[in-house]
């Protein structure tokens, strides 16, 4: 696969639009890299795009839900660090119950990836924010790229990416990736939340209901002293009372906590996912 | 605590909490996402959503009640008469030159270096020759197909072909989103049978697994072309000609969805009953597609991909050819016997034992398919004219010459090989997909060899009709 | 899908029970299947069950959500439906599980 940097100064590949800075696309070379970063998002939102645009790969975009259906990898450096990118399978929720959601959040959580690129439609930004919003819960090393802002443009939809990133507590990229605009920001943005030290925890959604937020902070207090600083203790607790076997499968194994350790789980979990 | 003690506590809290605690959490998120978005969204004014048009107006078309059939088999159609009509041209160019000029140089320099006489036939004739042909028969059509296809899919209009179909599907106890299936299938079979996971139900997974060998993959679609048109379309008037051989090719290809539907009917009915389940496939937005990008990717990509596959087959497809044809078991060549043993049972069903052989050596690929029987047509009953390099530069009217004068084909041999084509075993990358995809060697030999033994009750079905209605 | 055993077929049977309503005090609903083409309505509640349920819940169709009927295919089954501004094809038995309660006037766009 070409690699090009923009530093020469040429586009040589206008192809994935034009290149931007500071970006080498380093294809499907994956064998030595500091950082893992993973891209998740709704079917039909642009994600192969914005893969293709930051590995320089050419993973054939699909305008249909489920094209890609096996997790795809490639690689890309930017900002003096070298990330291997996961591209997940496209997906509406983290729970339910298809092979392709267990894939997503089963990575998501046992893969630990070092920053979570989720790529949202901006003509359909609340079904884009109901995975933001359950991805949180996972983890807050999020950016969250809201794509097809072309579209929106076209439709005269003005949206405040700002006060987006306000309410979401993440860096918001607006993009329009089959132009190739936004992939710098995205860019600056990935290597910033790859370099920051997180110590907060998970975004919590409190629920209204008394016994249902009860049992959530009994099990997630258990949970941490069991298992450490889990930063998605709640969202564990959650599915623990949801009864998810894997999760469960999870607990026993005593794998939550481990460092990067999960990766054999992860392996299990997907094998059986299929 | 131990961990299993917060398993039991998470046990008995479950128990104590609302049935209904999927619905809560879904509700919650959605809620906060409505707040989210209605903080940071901003329409124009008097208007409280966006306008699609457009995209209503479309759709209105091409899932029209009368409409929407008829485009979906024109639009096949003109994918595929554009496709044979644009690469016979380049075809014919690359043949010239590989088959021609390329062959008779290393045959020239060959003789020049005074290589001995078996390598030069085993590299020339055998490994060059078989990978010579797979590549002027493949890379044209594959170049035209593969980025109209992609047009098409990334314009958004396979989604509505699978809303369009899936009463069709459902009816014959499949998932209309199999539909999707077939079409990756189109493309390769492997592929189809990856992307069967979107389905959910394991039944009707299973199911479109087993019958996406009957979505005619880019592999066998220049068989397809070549002998539509040098049989079929002969007989028509030479500017119909091109018209009629994608006739015939479409006709195939829905004969293949014919054939899925009725296997998923006949094993939903017996080994795989069950209730049907749902369908709920999102219907995008069109997109404009990038058509320059599209060309790059589907020619530079896709198409050199199948290609370097189709090579790699094909050298030591060739080189095996080569060998058959040329060592000798007891006075006559290998290839000469197993022929003759295969050629009563390939008569008897309306083909002969050069297309049985040639289809067992193209089990790792339908590719090589067309240049293995003509490669051993050609050495076999017409030894020398190989070497003399008259025959080399196949056209189509030569294909046909010696197909029929030397090879002894007929119109049904050529319909029998279409139909053969469409029905006999997915190629080896195909089968082992099917295993990894299922892990059941049961499945995996059901999805093999079911569509072989319908082709052989398919072409014994036809060449007994063509010899009681006296045709041949 | 897979029919799950003891405590989890349990879980999740029970929540069929249509608990998340909108209020809709007394006016006529009927079920989506039943929606006009160019209608919009109102979702009341939902009596799907298990994976099913679960899936129309993530793609944003639930009580309160505002759901238009695009267009039938061309065999009449399945429906496509406009719900949070995407279009998502439901067949008439899973149409027919959902209740809904029409606008009175008409959509926005049709």
């Amino acid at each position: 696969m070409k690699a090009f940097t923009a530093e020469t100064g040429k586009c040589g590949d206008c192809a994935s639009g034009c290149a931007p800075k500071r970006l080498t696309k380093l294809g499907a070379r994956v064998r030595k890299f500091d950082a893992v970063a993973a891209l998740a998002g709704n079917p039909n939102t642009g994600k192969s795009t914005i893969f293709n645009a930051l590995t320089g790969l050419r993973q054939h975009v699909g305008n249909w839900a489920g094209k890609t259906v096996a997790r795809a990898e490639g690689a890309f450096e930017t900002g003096g660090k070298k990330f291997k990118l996961i591209d997940l399978p496209g997906t509406y929720s983290l729970l339910s119950t298809s092979p392709d959601e267990e894939i997503a959040r089963d990575f998501l959580l046992f893969g630990k990836p070092d920053v979570t690129v989720v790529v949202g439609d901006a003509m359909r930004l609340e079904r884009s924010l109901h995975l933001v919003l359950q991805i949180l819960e996972i983890t807050t090393r999020v950016v969250f790229a809201l794509n097809l802002m072309d579209e929106a443009r076209r439709a005269r939809i003005r949206i405040d990416a700002r006060q987006l990133a306000r309410d979401l507590n993440v860096p918001v990229v607006a993009m329009a990736a089959r132009r190739g605009e936004g992939v710098s920001e995205l860019l600056e943005a990935v290597s910033e939340t790859a370099r920051r030290d997180f110590s907060a925890s998970a975004r919590r959604i409190s629920y209204a209901d008394k016994e249902l937020e009860n049992a959530v902070e009994t099990l997630a207090a258990n949970l941490r002293a069991n298992f450490g600083e889990l930063p998605n203790a709640r969202w564990i607790a959650l599915r623990l009372l949801e009864g998810d076997e894997n999760i469960i499968r999870a607990v026993r194994a005593n794998s939550l906590g481990a460092e990067k350790s999960g990766s054999h789980l992860t392996q299990l979990a997907l094998a059986e996912a299929r | 605590m131990t961990n299993e003690n917060i398993l039991e506590q998470a046990a008995a809290l479950r128990g104590a909490l609302k049935p209904n605690l999927h619905d809560e959490l879904t509700a919650a998120v959605y809620a906060r996402a409505s707040d989210i978005a209605a903080r940071a969204v901003h329409r124009p004014e008097g208007e409280s959503e966006p306008e699609s048009g457009f995209d209503q107006r479309l759709d209105r078309v091409l899932t029209s009640r009368v409409w929407g059939f008829p485009l979906m088999v024109l639009l096949l159609t003109a994918v595929l008469w554009l496709t044979i009509a644009g690469a016979n041209v380049p075809s014919a160019l690359l043949a010239d030159f590989l088959q021609g000029t390329v062959y008779n140089a290393l045959h020239g320099a060959a003789q020049a270096a005074g290589a001995p006489r078996w390598l030069e036939g085993f590299l020339i004739d055998g490994v060059y020759l078989a990978t010579a042909w797979v590549v002027s028969v493949m890379l044209p059509p594959m170049a035209i197909f593969f980025p109209l296809f992609t047009l098409l899919e990334d314009f958004g209009y396979l989604p509505r072909v699978a809303f369009n179909l899936d009463r069709l599907f459902k009816k014959f106890g499949a998932h209309g989103k199999q539909s999707l299936t077939m079409m990756m299938g189109y493309g390769c079979n492997a592929a189809g049978v990856v992307s069967t996971r979107i389905i959910d139900s394991p039944r009707e997974r299973l199911i479109a697994i087993i019958t996406n060998n009957f979505s005619v993959c880019n592999g066998r679609f220049p068989t397809l072309i070549l002998v539509g048109t040098i049989f079929i379309a002969a007989a028509a008037p030479p500017f119909l000609a091109g018209f009629i051989a994608a006739l015939s090719v479409v006709a195939i290809t829905i004969l293949g969805v014919f054939f899925t539907l009725l296997v998923s009917a006949g094993l939903s009915r017996t080994v795989l009953k069950g209730e049907a389940s749902n369908f709920s496939l999102e219907l995008p937005p069109y997109r404009p597609p990038q058509i320059w990008q599209t060309l790059y990717r589907s020619v530079i990509e896709r198409t050199l991909v199948v290609l370097r596959r189709a090579v790699l087959m094909a050298a030591p497809a060739g080189a095996v050819i080569w060998l058959v044809s040329n060592v000798y078991v007891g006075g006559e060549s290998a290839a000469a016997q197993i022929i003759a043993f295969l050629n009563p049972f390939g008569v008897l069903i309306g083909l002969n034992g050069v297309i049985l052989l040639a289809y067992l050596v193209a089990i790792p690929a339908n590719e090589i398919v067309v240049p293995t029987i003509l490669m051993l047509t050609l050495n076999l009953l017409a030894p020398g004219a190989a070497q003399n390099g008259v025959m080399i530069e196949l056209e189509d009217a030569k294909i046909q010459e010696l197909l029929t004068g030397v090879g002894g084909w007929t119109l049904l041999t050529g319909v029998n090989l279409m139909l053969f084509s469409l029905l006999h075993n997915p190629c080896s990358t195909t089968v082992l997909t099917i295993w990894q995809e299922t892990r059941s060697l049961k499945w995996t030999a059901v999805a093999a060899l079911l569509p072989v033994a319908l082709g052989v009750a398919v072409c014994l079905l036809t060449a007994t009709a063509a010899r009681l209605a006296g045709w041949i | 899908m897979k029919r799950k055993a003891g405590r989890e077929a349990f879980f999740y049977r029970k929540a069929s029970a249509p608990l998340l309503t909108g209020d809709t005090g007394k006016k006529k609903t009927m079920t989506l299947d039943k929606l006009e083409r160019g209608r919009s309505a109102t979702i009341v509640q939902i009596f799907s069950e298990n994976a099913e349920r679960r899936r129309l819940f993530d793609l944003g169709i639930l009580p309160g959500t505002r759901i238009e009927s695009v267009m039938a295919s061309p065999l009449g089954d399945p429906v496509a439906y406009r719900v949070r501004n995407s279009v998502v094809a439901l067949r008439r038995e899973q149409a027919n599980l959902i209740e809904v309660e029409e606008e009175r006037h008409e959509g926005f766009y049709r």
